[in-house]
């Protein structure tokens, strides 16, 4: 017997006696159970547990290892979710409520845009805007009513106005209403968020409204405010072009990356627990790619309405 | 890792119920539920060259599972789909070790709750899952509650018997 052979079996046979001790500890737990069952216990906690139906489950697997293809994968499911994202997209660029006004007021200002840009309110307030975002607002009687109508993204650095004047942000979903401050709003994403870096705000949905003070969040979902537990650094990174990751798991870096380039991401066996760790400063999308391809073997590809990843594991 | 067919049978026999109860945390629609957790063995054993596990094989099931419905669930999202079958804001963050030594006991539990008899089950059942009273269950079953004292006993012997607890 070859040597390499020899220890091979070796191996194995180590490997065997490992799956048989994995399964001979599921079965000794008895210490715990001897804990457990007593006349005063409580196991409401098995209310929702549940049989599923195992031989059928059996049967299923089993016709899948022998043809020893590959399941049937998903990524179909994948993209027509991405045809609808972009619907939805267009949809509420085109939904935009004409407010504020009646028709044809002096002074009305319409801004559409097709790429990044800033916007200089007349009292002061600067806002960076994302492509595809609008807003409106008369620029005549900005300074007695400080209220614009927006939809889109955009990070907004509101002046505190001389005379205490609110300023009030309106969108389809929510109504913001800045007690001067620093903030973020996005409102085509499919839950419209608000995150406030500086201040206080106060949201308002059609059915609720909440007050946000520096570092909180919210996103809006069916309507209801939903405080978020926690926010990025990375928020300000699709205008500032900085994105850093510190040890970050995987789910929050394509949590931010879509932030960033603003585009959907699709995982595929990408562990979501595995960390990373990079700065970029204006890179593309395709060079943060590579980076992450070459730093945690992850494949990638592009599309003109998304990003699919896959093959990242922590090893 | 070498991994015979019946030692994969075992694995499945042994972690396929939990590993769908413990999914059911994430996603709320059973089709999803089993789908994920197949998926999720088949690729085990499609791979199990590549794949070398340095903790139990339990742990590397359970993580998968989450992960695997995770990524369902930012799918779904995009899709824009009604999120009535997902679970709302489950913190994914938590640690999925002590989940999985808690839903492999509560397999047991169930499992073995399952096998009393009939009417013992079921009384037991009330009892300790529903948290009925004796009377309560005696009134309901129309039974004394002595009866549901005798049955509740021989539950408990029957339960320590099979987990060899000597008491």
């Amino acid at each position: 017997m070859s040597i390499v052979k020899s220890l091979r079996n070796i191996i194995s046979s180590q490997e065997e006696h490992k799956i048989d001790a994995w399964l001979q500890d599921y079965n000794d737990n008895s210490e715990v159970l001897n804990e457990i069952i007593t006349e005063e216990a409580d196991f409401s906690f098995l209310k929702d547990y549940q049989q599923f139906d195992t031989p059928a489950a059996w049967n299923s697997i089993e016709s899948q290892i022998q043809e020893d293809t590959k399941p049937v994968t998903k990524q179909f499911s994948l993209i027509l979710k991405v045809a609808a994202v972009g619907a939805v997209l267009l949809f509420s660029l085109f939904a935009i409520k004409p407010m504020l006004t009646g028709d044809a007021i002096s002074g009305m200002e319409t801004m559409a845009y097709a790429d990044k840009g800033q916007l200089n309110l007349p009292d002061g307030s600067l806002l960076f805007v994302d492509k595809g975002s609008s807003v409106e607002y008369n620029k005549d009687a900005f300074n007695d009513n400080r209220m614009l109508a927006f939809e889109g993204r955009a990070y907004f650095d509101i002046a505190k106005s001389k005379e205490g004047k609110n300023f009030v942000i309106e969108s389809e979903d929510l109504t913001v209403e800045i007690l001067g401050t620093e903030f973020e709003i996005n409102t085509i994403a499919d839950q419209p968020s608000v995150i406030v870096t500086e201040g206080k705000v106060k949201v308002t949905t059609a059915t609720e409204s909440m007050i946000l003070v520096a570092n909180e969040s919210v996103h809006i979902e069916n309507g209801k405010i939903v405080k978020d537990t926690h926010s990025s650094p990375n928020i300000k990174s699709w205008f500032t072009g900085e994105i850093a990751f510190e040890s970050v798991t995987m789910d929050k870096v394509i949590e931010d990356l879509e932030n960033h380039f603003n585009k959907p991401i699709v995982t595929n066996d990408v562990d979501l627990s595995c960390t990373w760790r990079a700065k970029f400063t204006n890179d593309s999308l395709e060079e943060v790619l590579n980076e992450l391809s070459e730093t945690r073997g992850a494949a990638y590809t592009i599309t003109d309405k998304e990003i699919t990843i896959s093959n990242i594991s922590c090893n | 890792m070498e991994l015979t067919k019946a030692q994969f049978k075992t694995i499945f026999d042994t972690y396929y119920n939990p590993l769908c109860n413990f999914c059911c945390k994430y996603l709320q629609d059973r089709g999803d539920v089993e789908d994920v957790v197949q998926e999720v063995l088949v690729k085990l054993w499609q791979n199990k060259e590549k794949i070398h596990l340095q903790k139990d094989v339990k742990f590397y099931l359970f993580t998968s599972v989450k992960n695997k419905a995770i990524e369902l669930i930012r799918s779904r999202k995009r899709k824009g789909e009604i999120l009535d079958t997902l679970k709302p804001e489950k913190n994914f963050e938590e640690p999925v070790g002590e989940e999985v030594d808690s839903t492999i006991l509560k397999e047991k539990l169930y499992n073995s709750i399952r096998q009393l008899p009939p009417k013992c089950q079921e009384i037991f059942v009330m009892n300790k899952v529903n948290g009925l009273t004796y009377n309560e269950i005696s009134e309901e079953l129309n039974i004394s509650p002595k009866t549901v004292d005798n049955q509740m006993r021989r539950a408990f012997k029957l339960l320590r018997e099979k987990f060899g607890i000597t008491k």
